[in-house]
């Protein structure tokens, strides 16, 4: 199964997404995390710890990708018109991940927009979710289950273990904090709705 | 043309498949009908040529093989090239 992550806003938790739904997929079968981003974000997070999984760029994706059965891909943040039409056209299932603020939903819609035209299964994902007593989180589901778009039934919250695994370069699940296994949860559960 | 064609082509192989050819032309310097020549260009004009292969993304080779066709045409209309 090939799974591309993409969204035109950056700091929507893409690579995090992508690092943890490849982590969720390994534990399936071998999966291959491609930093197709020119940051080269995962490939970092990478380097500063250990992943359970390998992550490669895409050219180094080329040799690896027949190997594995799962590959999951990064993109960058303004993916070019030919990028977004190859990976929305030659995946299995296209992720947006979106947090639940104006301007990143907003630039969510526009690649909604964008795939519009093309033979695309895409599926939304709400990521940055804020704690209660806030309800951003649950406005910005109701607006757009009411447009009839695709989005998981699971969010992704807010958790500073995420930035704390980023910076020891490991999966959450791989760090020792009292909300280790919300953050885990989160990303098992979208987990669960693509591969059971 | 993707950064991620190449990629997603590769997926489709099977484990232990030799590698897909990213390109199948066959380059100049190897095809039979092209040959290798020398000429001498002003550097200025050298310099012009190579900024227009890359603004338009074209070979220099291509853009000589035009310009120069086209003189041919203009000025020996009679032949057939």
């Amino acid at each position: 199964m090939i799974v591309t992550i993409a969204s035109f806003k950056g700091g929507v938790g893409k690579t995090t997404t992508a690092l943890h739904l490849a982590a969720y997929l390994q534990t399936k079968a071998p999966a291959l995390l491609v930093d197709g981003d020119l940051n080269r974000s995962a490939l970092d997070w990478a380097a500063r710890g250990s992943l359970p999984f390998k992550v490669v760029d895409e050219k180094q994706g080329v040799r690896y990708a027949r190997d594995y059965e799962h590959i999951v891909i990064d993109t960058p943040a303004r993916p070019t018109p030919e990028d977004l039409t190859t990976l929305a056209e030659g995946c299995d299932l296209l992720i947006l991940p979106s947090s639940p603020d104006a301007m990143a939903l907003s630039a969510m819609l526009q690649m909604v927009e964008a795939l519009y035209s093309l033979q695309s299964n895409y599926r939304i994902l709400l990521t940055v979710i804020p704690p209660a007593p806030s309800k951003v989180g649950a406005e910005s589901r109701a607006t757009i289950e009411k447009a009839g778009l695709p989005i998981f039934k699971s969010d992704i919250r807010r958790l500073a273990v995420f930035q704390k695994a980023a910076l020891a370069g490991v999966p959450v699940s791989a760090i020792k904090d009292p909300y280790t296994k919300a953050a885990w949860g989160c990303y098992t559960a979208v987990g669960k709705e693509i591969l059971p | 043309m993707s950064r991620f064609d190449d990629l997603l082509k590769a997926k489709k192989l099977k484990p232990g498949e030799p590698d897909i050819s990213t390109s199948t032309a066959l380059s100049k310097s190897k095809d039979p009908n092209f040959v290798r020549t020398t000429v001498y260009l002003p550097k200025q004009l050298h310099r012009q040529l190579k900024s227009a292969a890359a603004q338009s993304g074209q070979e220099m080779s291509e853009l000589v093989e035009k310009s120069v066709t086209q003189y041919l045409q203009k000025f020996n209309p009679d032949d057939s090239i």
